[in-house]
């Protein structure tokens, strides 16, 4: 009974997270915009719920952000496989090959930002017959890459807390 | 008794009830209402009567410091749910106040075109990946919103439908260099087609293409709607061109304009959900991608 109390709790907090960040994101005027950069506050804690997490429920909670994103997107469905590819490459990452810490979180965080980045230009500009999409990059999606790098952490903290007090794994080495 | 009613006593008694029955009927007959002894008295008395009225107030005041602090927590609560339901009044007041700015702004463009049909909506929220300033409405299908509807602020073109959810719909901004609009400058009635560019919208400009390299467009110049394609109705204004340069691609020009709204700090839009002649393509379709 503990033990599934504490799989609702945290299914729940993680919930609230999603719920939290996906509007933090994508309300303007709540994050500040250095040099107009935005915060993909939903990659990272995909990554991180990816991480902890692991198998289906891990990645059902990914498609959840990525479902949640797309309510605000032009296409449908885009960043619901996008967060579902991200949380299931994260579980099978921390399962098969690497520790979870926060080196691993920011290697991951790094890795999966950059290809949602790439995979939303490719499908939504580059294909669309955009010119001049170099000015996309360096002056938008670099800065939000960066930006969204640097807030990573914060979001890591957040999500080993809600582990650390509902997680079937007490300690978490850095 | 014979001698009571002889002193002086009673006379002096009969004489004050005399004066003061002879001053009931000045009163009576003055304008004032006031007998002269009335008036003599009050002028007397009357500092008393203040002083006494002062000093029955900081009395009270007094005796207000001695009240429990039950009554004042009591007091304040009370306050407090007063201010709050006022300044929930207030700001329910200011967005009517918002609202109705938006729709005296549109009423012009309405009653030159009786046949458009409007639906008002609220920018919500955006897709933070979407460099191009998409935004989302609180107006969705129930509001009779179609994808490709124009979405309009101030009677001026900021977007296009793209998406619709039941209650929702997205909106692509005319700065996103996916969308391709008809446009004509107005002085000059030079043809082109208006569309973001990458280049341009981190100044929150657009590019108006497909100018001759001989334009006669200049700064300041009125770039409004076309109608080609059917999507925008004709007349619609999309903003002023800033400046006109020469394409590198090939020996056309190109204007850059600036949309007439200010597209990153939306509020409160118009989408047109119908008007005569939507949906109709002519000779000069214009292709809007996705």
């Amino acid at each position: 009974m503990i033990y599934d109390k504490k799989v609702l709790l945290r299914n729940i907090a993680l919930i609230l997270f999603i719920l939290l960040f996906s509007l933090l994101q994508n309300t303007s005027g709540i994050i500040p915009e250095p040099f107009g950069a935005r915060a993909f506050l939903l990659i990272p804690l995909t990554v991180f719920i990816g991480m902890f997490e692991r198998g289906v429920s891990g990645t059902l909670l990914g498609a959840f952000a990525g479902i949640l994103w797309d309510i605000s997107s032009d296409k449908d469905g885009f960043f619901g496989i996008m967060m579902f590819l991200t949380a299931f490459f994260c579980t099978l990452m921390i399962t098969y090959l690497m520790r979870n810490n926060i080196a691993s979180a920011l290697v991951l965080t790094a890795l999966c930002l950059a290809v949602n980045i790439l995979v939303f230009i490719i499908l939504f500009y580059v294909l669309s017959g955009v010119e001049d999409i170099s000015y996309f990059v360096f002056r938008f999606y670099l800065p939000s890459y960066i930006f969204t790098l640097l807030l990573s952490p914060v979001v890591y903290l957040l999500v080993r807390a809600v582990y650390g007090k509902w997680g079937e794994f007490r300690r978490i080495k850095i | 008794m014979r001698r009571f009613f002889l002193s002086s006593k009673a006379k002096i008694a009969c004489f004050a009830l005399a004066a003061l029955l002879l001053g009931v009927v000045f009163a009576a007959f003055s304008h004032n209402s006031s007998s002269f002894f009335t008036s003599i008295v009050s002028a007397v008395f009357s500092p008393l009567e203040k002083a006494a009225s002062s000093l029955s107030r900081h009395a009270d005041s007094f005796a207000v410091s001695f009240k429990s602090s039950s009554v004042y927590l009591e007091q304040i609560e009370q306050l407090e749910k007063q201010l709050n339901e006022s300044t929930q009044k207030l700001s329910e007041y200011e967005k009517l106040k918002a609202k109705v700015k938006d729709y005296e702004n549109i009423l012009g463009l309405k009653e030159r075109n009786s046949d458009f049909v409007f639906s008002y909506g609220t920018v919500i929220s955006r897709n933070a990946a979407d460099a191009g300033s998409s935004f989302v409405l609180d107006v969705g299908r129930i509001d009779d919103v179609s994808v490709n509807d124009p979405v309009l602020c101030d009677g001026n073109v900021v977007g296009i439908i793209k998406k619709v959810n039941t209650t929702t719909s997205v909106a692509l901004s005319v700065l996103d260099p996916r969308l391709s609009i008809g446009a004509y400058e107005v002085s000059t009635g030079e043809k082109g087609f208006l569309s973001g560019s990458a280049k341009l919208i981190g100044d929150g400009l657009v590019r108006l293409s497909g100018l001759k390299s001989t334009t006669a467009v200049v700064s300041g110049g009125i770039v409004i709607t076309s109608g080609a394609g059917g999507v925008f109705p004709p007349g619609i204004v999309i903003g002023t061109v800033v400046t006109v340069e020469n394409d590198e691609a090939d020996t056309s020009s190109y204007a850059t304009v600036k949309p007439a709204c200010d597209i990153t700090s939306l509020s409160g839009v118009f989408v047109l959900t119908d008007f005569a002649g939507q949906g109709e393509k002519d000779d000069f379709t214009v292709d809007l991608s996705g």
